[in-house]
This record gives structure tokens, C-alpha cells and sequence, in this order.
């Protein structure tokens, strides 16, 4: 015992007289710390005036994405106006959007209105969509927790998986004829591999001390799938989920050429047919906003159940 | 100064507790790594035992084979006299890692116990109550652990296993995170927990400091292959003072007793 004693100097006696009574510091007392200052925003170009002023004030990032698209629609409108493209390849957007209206009334030519493609097309790529969700995401998420079940279903998965959705329209068509199921089971196919590849990876990053968590106390090992992997597996699901929507979404074209007589798709192929480019835009354009709206009421659906103060 | 004198203990039906978990030639290895070597030791009823050893000596291989998470190799391990069994035995355990749920609040995480082991929901809401209260986590019941220091959150998951007043608890390095004062802190309320509750409590640990002011018993380890070195009792009287000759002497002694190099 000739060392000296470390704890005599690393703790002090007011520290080791607070230890000893019921003195006890108070976790209370433990305060968590959130002084992060953000340092105040600089007044950029404040001193500048005139024209220069004007353009900085132009080139500020919200106006920078409207900017753009100005200029990509006037140059667009340039290129029908001087005739650099002719009226039956390209039509300018002035008569795009002209079209687009008239379409919400009229019938012709390619038989039914915009809306009711429209709304034909999204029955289509939802029921698909649904179908693979419904079915993909389980299976997705059963395949990564039981381990017999992924061995069995793995290479059949496997050998499917890399074969395009189109190439499936011929099977398609000898099985389920031409209606609707055909044309629902094609992109079925194009957004069931999404998710269940996305599901299967989101349960298999599931943090094994979690599980253990829940497992020490008694939790039976589908509790623990419901509890600890499931919600684990979440933002994955979402993430198949979007894949397999766009997928559903760009297949559509693809499927509605086997014999329909509705559907944005159908509304292209007249407008090719018939030689009317303003069709074919107008149907394009509306495949592309409808999409993007349904990313946005997915990623809306997302926020509801995934809240970003857990995912920093 | 004070010298000690080790009682080890070697007769271990000697005592009159009942013994809470029997390990008998406990092997574990992986693959070809030996990692424990026939260890045989008992934990008594409502026992604070605090296993201390060299880093990487199996401490955590021990606790994971008690829960059964890690399959022993040979050797048993008998919980009330039979094999451990999650389902039926009340065990609470304090992973050494962040075991915080990311998306459950603190208070939804303190509960997730309680509600695993499927408990009326009055009871629920007064033991959480209860242990925000005793944790200092009352502020908090609204963040989620990623929103919290690893301190808070160290104790967001001590909550968690407390609130299932367990039998038989098991702590893995549980203060590494924190500071000197919280460390105390809990240090004490473990102690008090156990007291209230009778709880069997197996600490690991590597900070002789702590095992020795904590502990009814310490079991020190050796390197892998682990066998073990000694077992301490130390029956030193609560509460315990870092500057107390024997508690000095003790600790030293356990010291020499796991120095490997």
C-alpha cells in the first residue's frame, strides 16, 4: 500500500459527503444542453442598387426553378413559332395547354374525354399497384424475418426478378385475354419487385439488441416481428413503395397497348395514330403531373407514420 | 494501513440464501475461439454480484448466455433450478449498447416492457410514472431518443428494465456514458431498487471502484480463455465511503486480482 490513493484526488470530499447522505444529487438538476446558436442571417446585397441589385435579387434560389421553366417553355414556343420543328411533330405549349382544355369537354378525336383516360389509367396503375403492395410487402418482409421461408422462395423470386414487365404482355394476354386483368397483372409484376426487395432488405437492418429488448421480456418471436422488425422495416417499405408506384405508373403506357379503348396510354397511341402531336403531349403531360402527385400523396402518407425527429 | 484478507468463498451450498441462478461448467466458445472455460459459480436470491475482468473476457458472452441469446457450447445454467427461460422468468437486461426503441417517445419506450409482459394499463401508467420520476426523466416523456444525450438515453433503457420490478437483473456495463455524479446517482438507486424489490442483480462491470462499492460479491474474471480467478465477498457496511481503509484495501486487492499483464 505504498501507492497513494487515486479516488482521494479524483473525487472530492464535498462529492464523496453527497454520496454518502440522502443528499443524493437530483437527476432533475441534470439539465440537457441546447444552446446551439445559429449565427443571425446575413443581409446579402443590401448595399447594392439598380440593375445589379434587381438581377441578384433574380438569381435568389426561389426564383431560380421558376426561371427555368420560363425559359424552357419560351424556347420551346420559339422553336414551333419559327418552324425549326414542324406543327406535325411538335406543337408549342400555348397550344398544349389549348388542348389540354378543350379535352376536359370534348370527345374527339380519340373517343373519350381527358378525365375519364385519366381516371381509367389511374384505376389501372392503382389496382396494380395495390395488388403488389398488399402481396409484395409481407412476402418482402416475411422473406427477411423467417429464414426457411426466404430459402424457399428466394430462387423462384430470383429467376423472375430480371425479367422487363413488357416481355411479360404476350403470357399476359394468352392467360387473362385482354380486359382489364391482363393490363392490372402487368403492372402488378412491374411493382411487386420493389417492394418486396425493399421490405425484405428494411426488416433485415433490424438492430438485433432491439430485438433482444423486446425477447428478454417474453416477447414470442411474432411479437417481436410486429414490435421491434416491422417498425423497423418502415422507411424501407416506404421507400419500395415509391419504386414500386413509379414503376406502376411508367408501365402503364406499356400495358395499355394491349387492346384498350381508355386511358392515357390509348389517348397516346391515337394521337400518334392520327398524326396529332398535341394529343400525344397533352396525354404525356398528364401522365407526368398525375404521377407526380401521387409521389407527393405517398410521401404525405410517409410523414404520417415515419416522424422526422427519429430519423436525424 | 489496512491490509485484506480474502474470504474466498469455495463451499458455495454454504450459505442460507437460496440460490436465484446455478452455472455449472459453463463453456462457451465460438467457433474455435475459447472464450469462457468451465466456469461454475451461483448467484444468491437478492444478491448484488458484480462481475468484473479484463476487457474482452466474455462478461457480455456471460449475460448473453443466461438469457439464452448465445447457445452454451457445454454446461448449464440453471435459473430457480431450471434452464432459463425467457418466457416465464422475470428478467430485466441493461444492454451496454444504445438500446433506446428510435421510434417510440420516452415515455412509449419506458412502457414497452410492461406492455410486452402485457400488463393491465393502470399499472402500466403508474410504474412509468413512477421511474420517470426516479430516473429524472420527467422533462423528456415527450422526445424521442434521438433527441436525447446518451446519459438520457442510458437512462430512458435503466427505466425500461426497472419498471418490470425483474427478478432477476442484468446490467452490462450500464454507467459507462455518464458522468460521475449521475453515475452515483444510479449507483445508489440500483442498490435501493434491489433492496425494495429483492432483486437478483448481475452487474458487469470494469470499474473495480464501482463493483466494490456496489457489490455483495465480486466474481473476478481472467482472460480469455475465462476462467475464474476469485470471488470477493465484501460485506463492508452501506453506505459505503470511497476513503474507508478497508474499502481501500478491497479495492486494491481486486485489483491485483485481475491485473493480467
Amino acid at each position: 500500500m505504498s501507492k497513494t490513493d487515486p479516488t482521494s484526488e479524483v473525487v472530492g470530499p464535498e462529492i464523496l459527503s453527497q454520496r454518502m447522505g440522502r443528499g443524493s444529487p437530483s437527476p432533475s438538476s441534470i439539465e440537457l444542453s441546447t444552446s446551439a446558436q445559429l449565427a443571425p442571417p446575413k443581409d446579402r446585397g443590401g448595399s447594392k442598387s439598380g440593375l445589379l441589385y434587381f438581377f441578384h435579387q433574380f438569381l435568389r434560389r426561389e426564383y431560380l426553378s421558376i426561371i427555368s421553366l420560363i425559359v424552357f417553355l419560351l424556347a420551346w414556343e420559339g422553336v414551333c413559332y419559327f418552324k425549326i420543328i414542324g406543327p406535325y411533330q411538335l406543337v408549342p405549349p400555348t397550344t398544349v395547354l389549348k388542348v389540354f382544355i378543350l379535352k376536359l369537354t370534348q370527345v374527339n378525336p380519340d373517343g373519350a374525354y381527358l378525365w375519364a383516360h385519366a381516371l381509367s389509367s389511374l384505376g389501372l396503375a392503382l389496382l396494380g399497384f395495390l395488388g403488389a403492395a398488399l402481396i409484395g410487402v409481407p412476402l418482402g418482409l416475411f422473406m427477411g424475418w423467417y429464414t426457411r421461408l426466404n430459402l424457399v422462395v428466394r430462387p423462384i423470386f430470383d429467376l423472375i426478378r430480371p425479367i422487363p414487365p413488357i416481355a411479360w404482355i404476350p403470357l399476359a394476354i394468352l392467360w387473362l385475354g385482354i380486359g382489364v386483368k391482363a393490363k392490372a397483372y402487368i403492372i402488378f409484376l412491374a411493382s411487386f419487385v420493389p417492394c418486396v426487395i425493399n421490405s425484405f432488405t428494411g426488416i433485415r437492418l433490424t438492430n438485433p439488441i432491439l430485438a433482444r429488448v423486446a425477447r428478454v421480456h417474453g416477447a414470442s418471436d411474432f411479437t417481436v416481428f410486429l414490435k421491434i422488425g416491422l417498425p423497423s422495416a418502415i422507411p424501407m417499405i416506404f421507400n419500395g413503395l415509391r419504386l414500386s408506384l413509379n414503376a406502376a405508373w411508367t408501365t402503364l403506357v406499356a400495358a395499355e397497348l394491349v387492346a384498350a379503348s381508355q386511358g392515357l396510354g390509348f389517348m397516346i397511341q391515337m394521337g400518334r395514330r392520327l398524326a396529332r402531336p398535341d394529343i400525344v403531349i397533352v396525354g404525356m403531360l398528364t401522365i407526368g403531373v398525375l404521377g407526380a402527385l401521387l409521389s407527393w400523396g405517398l410521401s404525405k402518407a410517409e410523414s404520417h407514420f415515419v416522424s422526422s425527429r427519429r430519423l436525424t | 494501513m489496512t491490509t485484506y484478507n480474502p474470504k474466498t468463498v469455495t463451499d458455495q451450498s454454504g450459505s442460507h440464501d437460496p440460490v436465484k441462478v446455478k452455472v455449472r461448467h459453463l463453456t462457451k466458445a465460438y467457433d474455435e475461439l475459447l472464450v469462457l472455460n468451465d466456469i461454475s459459480f451461483d448467484i444468491r436470491k437478492g444478491e448484488l454480484l458484480c462481475i468484473v475482468g479484463p476487457t474482452g473476457c466474455g462478461k457480455t458472452t456471460f449475460l448473453n448466455c443466461l438469457t439464452g441469446f448465445a447457445p452454451l457450447t457445454s454446461g448449464e445454467i440453471l435459473i430457480d433450478n431450471e434452464p432459463g427461460n425467457l418466457f416465464r422468468h422475470n428478467i430485466g437486461f441493461v444492454f451496454q449498447e444504445p438500446s433506446t426503441i428510435p421510434w417510440l417517445k420516452v415515455w412509449d419506450n419506458v412502457a414497452f416492457g410492461l406492455k410486452i409482459k402485457k400488463l393491465p394499463p393502470p399499472e402500466v401508467i403508474s410504474r412509468v410514472e413512477k421511474m420517470l420520476d426516479t430516473v429524472g426523466l420527467r422533462r423528456f416523456v415527450d422526445y424521442y431518443p434521438r433527441e436525447l444525450s446518451a446519459s438520457l438515453e442510458q437512462r430512458v433503457a435503466l427505466a425500461r428494465e426497472f419498471a418490470v420490478k425483474p427478478d432477476l437483473l442484468l446490467m452490462d456495463e450500464p454507467y459507462g456514458q455518464m458522468d460521475i455524479k449521475l453515475r452515483y446517482y444510479l449507483e445508489d438507486e440500483v442498490r435501493r431498487i434491489q433492496m425494495e424489490e429483492g432483486t437478483t442483480v448481475a452487474f458487469v462491470t470494469h470499474n473495480i471502484e464501482e463493483a466494490v462499492y456496489l457489490a455483495d460479491r465480486i466474481l473476478v474474471l481472467s482472460q480469455k480463455p475465462s476462467t475464474i480467478n476469485e470471488e470477493v465477498a465484501i460485506d463492508l457496511p452501506r453506505p459505503r465511503r470511497f476513503d474507508a481503509p478497508e474499502f481501500v484495501a478491497i479495492r486494491n486487492h481486486v485489483t491485483e486480482a485481475i491485473k493480467w499483464w
